[in-house]
């Protein structure tokens, strides 16, 4: 996901992120699930060069939604504001409702959706850090 | 033909047995990443001076023992993972067969109760694709490599061993043999009062 540039191209596959939990228990390959998520060919071929070899593309396993998740744990998104929003992958929509606003300010030759979150809790930890992460 | 053997297989372990390695360690410290009392994990190419003296080895009648060494000898690549205490090495046997297929699992004990030397559980485990470097064609690589999975004391023991025990040229004397036999009685001692301890404040 971080060698995706194409800002298109990282929304399609955080949804895929997203959707692929969907396959859970199906006996299915990357390439199946490229196609059944009906993935761009750009982000297909993202998807394929980032695996240790070509042929597991094309390899069948048994889809785990829990090990899944075990390897994309954590969802992060940056705001163009510069906020950073973190929390576990499979509860990320829940933890943070989220809903497009009129674009006020937009970024000129960009077709960027201006997006607002909003969360409830108690607070349970602070940090401050030199760096995001 | 000892020479060419030596050769070759020197040429496998640099140019594919040693990538390999590599990989599968990354690829075994990723699945044990959430396993408790880890100590460490670690992966190593089998050295072309033990993989010759393997590979040249006869049976009684004279004839070799790995007619085919490199599709024969199933640890040119070997992963051991070392924890704590006697009852994670169950845990984490578990904890693996969940990702690699086995082909064989050892649990290897010495021959006679009365007997102390080496303790550990061996598997022989199908090589995953994924450790096979895009460089490298599958079907040159080997299928199966073996997976160790030992307590700190079986650990330290086998490495001790290995260093003291198996020396060609200076062969233990019997006291040796009963000195070595000895620490090996400690370690599964040890194993056993850790084992204890740990639940009886539950640990394991």
């Amino acid at each position: 996901m971080r060698k995706a540039d194409d800002v298109e191209v990282k929304a399609e596959l955080l949804s895929a992120v997203q959707l692929v939990r969907g396959e859970n228990g199906r006996t299915t390959s990357a390439a199946q699930v490229a196609e059944r998520l009906n993935l761009s060919e750009t982000a297909t071929d993202l998807l394929r060069n980032e695996l240790p070899r070509p042929e597991l593309f094309d390899e069948r396993f048994r889809f785990s939604r829990e090990e899944f998740d075990q390897h994309v744990a954590f969802r992060s998104v940056e705001l163009s504001n510069g906020a950073i929003l973190t929390a576990e992958n499979s509860r990320f929509d829940e933890v943070f409702e989220q809903r497009e606003v009129a674009d006020r300010r937009g970024v000129a030759g960009t077709t960027r959706t201006r997006m607002r979150f909003s969360t409830e809790g108690e607070v349970v930890n602070e940090q401050l850090r030199k760096t995001a992460r | 033909m000892m020479e060419k053997l030596l050769a070759d297989y020197t040429v496998r372990y640099e140019t594919m047995l040693q990538p390999i390695a590599a990989m599968l360690e990354d690829l075994i410290m990723d699945h044990v990443r959430s396993a408790k009392r880890i100590d460490r994990v670690s992966t190593r190419a089998k050295s072309p001076e033990r993989f010759v003296a393997k590979a040249t080895k006869v049976n009684d009648d004279g004839t070799p023992r790995y007619p085919d060494p490199y599709v024969q000898i199933q640890d040119q690549i070997g992963a051991r993972v070392t924890v704590y205490y006697l009852p994670d090495v169950d845990s984490l046997s578990g904890l693996l067969l969940k990702y690699f297929r086995p082909i064989e699992e050892q649990l290897i004990v010495p021959d006679s109760e009365w007997e102390f030397g080496y303790f550990g559980l061996h598997y022989v485990l199908v090589l995953p694709k994924d450790v096979v470097p895009p460089s490298i064609k599958l079907e040159d690589a080997p299928r199966f490599f073996e997976l160790q999975i030992k307590t700190l004391f079986q650990h330290a023991w086998s490495e001790a061993n290995h260093d003291l025990g198996y020396k060609p040229e200076n062969p233990l004397d019997s006291n040796q043999k009963r000195l070595l036999a000895y620490t090996s009685a400690q370690a599964w001692g040890a194993d056993r009062e850790f084992e204890q301890l740990a639940r009886e404040l539950h640990v394991v």
